[in-house]
């Protein structure tokens, strides 16, 4: 058999026929990396809602130190906004579906598993931070904070809070990445090991 | 309509035959066939901006819908290889065409093994199939090789 001239005829006759779908280009998208890219800007949309309730906050609340917890939030979630901007940028432009498929995938996979890998690192020095600015903020609405400091119980009440809240927090940020972006980077590792090992 | 858009149309429209031919290649269901015209329009849009005009519209086209169709989640297509078939002694429809049996043999192929035989096919040089692929040259035409004499061993079993 000819294969050239087969496929020829199999292209005219059969590969050529009409498939359904409309020709306009709706604006969404299955793939995962869409889906990932979605999700960065879930999290980048809570970021500046965060970040404002924090401006809001240091300008509403009386008390320095409390003004002084919500500007050190207000510096984190500035560090977390770039970190998602960045990744979703670098998502957004190596996403490339006319480019070499595997390298893209690969690219995209990394930086994205860095990228959380980081922010999960960063979350246990970060989560003990949070929980003494909420701690100063609950003391604030009836108390001088910098007068209960003075005693030794309220320390040791901190570290009780700290201690209890840093891992739930953790559980639940862990838990809340694998919604938002694990079952996409699973998939993408999915597709990227069938690529290597067809390849 | 934007220019741009309007000149995106017009390109799709004069190529869109490729877009039929990777779907056919790939998709068995309808639904799936939908979304997947859906999402390599999508993907083609999305990447036109970027499109310099260096290779073809259709080279570039053919590669994004193969991409989008290696990454797109489709339903499990059951493939039942001949010699299976044939130890189940199920009677098999025996098909006179060449470009049919073609067609099914190609079918039978790892996705990445039909991507780099329809490439071939289609006139593409080895260069091409690997800058496509993301392999090597020579790999590419080792492949080739391997793949080529797969096929005319199943076409000639049949």
């Amino acid at each position: 058999m000819d294969l050239k001239e087969a496929w020829k005829k199999l292209a005219q006759e059969k590969l050529s026929k009409p498939v359904a779908g409309t020709d306009e280009v709706y604006n969404s998208s299955k793939h995962p990396i869409q889906k990932l890219i979605r999700s960065f800007k879930i999290a980048l949309g809570f970021v500046v809602f965060f970040e404002g309730a924090f401006v809001y906050l240091a300008v509403v609340m009386p008390q320095p130190i409390v003004k002084a917890a919500m500007v050190m939030m207000m510096i984190v979630y500035v560090f977390y906004f770039v970190t998602n901007y960045k990744t979703l940028n670098h998502i957004r432009t190596n996403f490339r579906m006319d480019e070499n498929l595997s390298y893209t995938l690969q690219s995209i996979y990394d930086n994205t598993q860095q990228s959380l890998k980081f922010q999960r690192r960063s979350a246990l020095f970060i989560y003990p931070l949070a929980a003494t600015c909420g701690f100063f903020l609950g003391l604030s609405v009836e108390r001088d904070v910098v007068a209960v400091l003075q005693h030794n119980s309220t320390w040791i009440t901190l570290l009780i809070t700290i201690a209890i809240l840093t891992p739930i927090s953790y559980y639940v940020a862990i838990q809340l990445e694998r919604v938002g972006y694990g079952r996409y980077l699973e998939q993408l590792r999915g597709l990227i090991h069938q690529l290597n090992s067809q390849v | 309509m934007p220019s741009l858009q309007r000149e995106f149309t017009a390109l799709i429209n004069q190529n869109r035959g490729i877009i039929y031919k990777v779907i056919r290649l790939y998709v068995n269901h309808e639904e799936d066939e939908r979304d997947l015209f859906q999402e390599i329009l999508f993907q083609a849009w999305k990447s036109y901006p970027r499109f310099d005009g260096r290779s073809k519209f259709s080279t570039w086209l053919y590669r994004v819908g193969l991409n989008t169709v290696l990454t797109f989640k489709r339903r499990p297509v059951v493939v039942v290889p001949h010699e299976d078939l044939a130890s189940l002694n199920i009677a098999q429809p025996k098909t006179t065409d060449d470009s049919e049996a073609l067609y099914v043999a190609i079918r039978e192929l790892p996705e990445i093994d039909r991507m780099i035989i329809t490439l071939h096919l289609d006139g593409y040089e080895n260069e091409e199939i690997a800058e496509i692929t993301g392999i090597t040259k020579n790999n590419a035409a080792v492949k080739l090789h391997r793949i080529k004499d797969n096929l005319i061993k199943t076409l000639k079993a049949e």
